[in-house]
């Protein structure tokens, strides 16, 4: 009897262990990715391949985070980032960005998005809706900060979320 | 006997000492027939100067002729739109491209109104020879200056690679009368901020910039009233004064750079 119950416990223990491991996996896969890989997926995701183009490395750094991309100093807070935008004048956006400082990285999406607004309001007041609702959401390890613009708001949010691993 | 060898000795000699000065007027006479030939040219070293001030303003000269703007391409954000819409520039011949809210980070990728193509690809593509920028209205609220300078560098940089006979002229911002979302003395200051930025790429590419503030400003230093529609965008009298102030400000190379020969 007592041989029959420490068996069920280890193998329970077991089964337990392997299922944290899996998600654990899970969330180191989509952490290792490559900026422009998760990018990519988000915007295959949302179906706005034809209308997004991938934006130059170093455009990204300076157009969301008022970085210069070739700086040691900024690379070292945030090492790796990719977007996509629309060619045409939409805030259609998603941009993806691998950091070491998660806060500081979203403080600086907060000033984008409120230029981006403060453009709107004069030029494209049909944009603001989209820019006001803005997905923005960080990896539970803090690692990645996920941005995307678009009309269709809770696609936008389920296709980060799987992104991120929640 | 040893007389006669002593005396022909002598004569021996007398007759070998003899010799050389023939030989010696032969070759006299051969240098004087070369230095006769022969005429030395001096030779002169000679080298190009640009005496042009690259830390200034093009400064204001007569109105360059028309034909000049069939070699112009201009591109920019809705400012140079109102360039675009409301003043001659087009007729005259230059290529001019805009899409409102252009900002230096979108110039890759953000189609003009005017083009299906970005404003980035235009210019490095083009033909003509004198390219003017109005950028950055759409960034000063926000911007870090230092990443805007240094992307801007960068695109100087490309386009000089691009076009080594070319000219590029960057157009300073004018001070708007007022902007939504920033108060009147920010304004001023990112406008300064943002200016300063562009003479420095200026003075270290060794390329043009013009100062519209000298054509178009009130005596409070900020676009007059009478030129805009809404404190930014310049209205149809003021779009032809902008456009006859570029006109105005046009820099005669021939006039900056010599040919030194010493």
């Amino acid at each position: 009897m007592l041989k029959k119950f420490v068996s069920s416990v280890l193998a329970v223990l077991l089964l337990a262990g392997c299922a944290g491991g899996k998600k654990a996996d899970a969330d180191a896969e989509t952490n290792e990715s490559a900026a422009a890989d998760i990018a990519a997926e988000i915007v295959n995701e949302l179906n706005m391949s034809d209308s997004l183009s991938a934006m130059k490395d170093r455009a990204v750094y300076g157009a969301f985070l008022g970085m210069v991309y070739d700086n040691e100093d900024d690379l070292a807070v945030v090492p790796d980032c990719a977007a996509y935008r629309g060619s045409d004048n939409s805030s259609d956006t998603v941009a993806v960005f691998r950091t070491t400082d998660a806060g500081a990285v979203k403080d600086k999406i907060t000033s984008y998005l409120a230029d981006q607004k403060a453009n709107s309001s004069m030029y494209n007041p049909d944009e603001l809706f989209k820019i006001s609702n803005a997905v923005v959401e960080t990896s539970a390890a803090g690692d990645l900060v996920i941005l995307v613009i678009c009309e269709e708001i809770e696609p936008a949010r389920a296709a980060v979320n799987k992104a991120l691993g929640k | 006997m040893k007389k006669i060898w002593i005396v022909t000795a002598a004569a021996l000699m007398l007759w070998g000492c003899a010799e050389p000065p023939v030989q010696a007027e032969e070759e006299t006479e051969a240098q004087t027939e070369t230095a006769e030939t022969e005429v030395y040219e001096p030779v002169y070293a000679c080298r190009t100067i640009n005496y042009y001030d690259y830390e200034k303003p093009v400064p204001e000269s007569e109105p360059i002729e028309d034909v000049y703007f069939t070699d112009v391409l201009m591109g920019g954000d809705s400012r140079m739109g109102s360039l675009y819409l409301y003043s001659d520039l087009g007729a005259k011949g230059a290529e001019i491209h805009y899409v409102t809210s252009l900002s230096l980070w979108r110039i890759y990728d953000a189609y003009m109104a005017t083009a299906d193509a970005p404003l980035y690809d235009l210019m490095i593509s083009t033909t003509r020879h004198n390219i003017y920028l109005l950028i950055g209205i759409n960034e000063i609220r926000g911007a870090d200056f230092e990443a805007w300078k240094s992307e801007l560098s960068s695109i100087v940089q490309e386009l000089k690679q691009a076009k080594p006979d070319g000219n590029i002229y960057l157009i300073l911002a004018y001070h708007p009368r007022y902007l939504s979302d920033i108060t009147d003395e920010q304004l001023a200051a990112r406008v300064e901020e943002e200016n300063q930025k562009m003479r420095e790429i200026a003075k270290e590419n060794s390329i043009y910039f013009i100062d519209p503030d000298e054509a178009l400003d009130d005596e409070t230093g900020v676009l007059r009233e009478d030129l805009t529609w809404d404190g930014l965008h310049l209205n149809t009298e003021g779009s032809q004064l902008f456009a006859d102030y570029i006109a105005s400000h046009v820099v005669r190379e021939e006039r900056y750079v010599k040919e030194i020969c010493e």
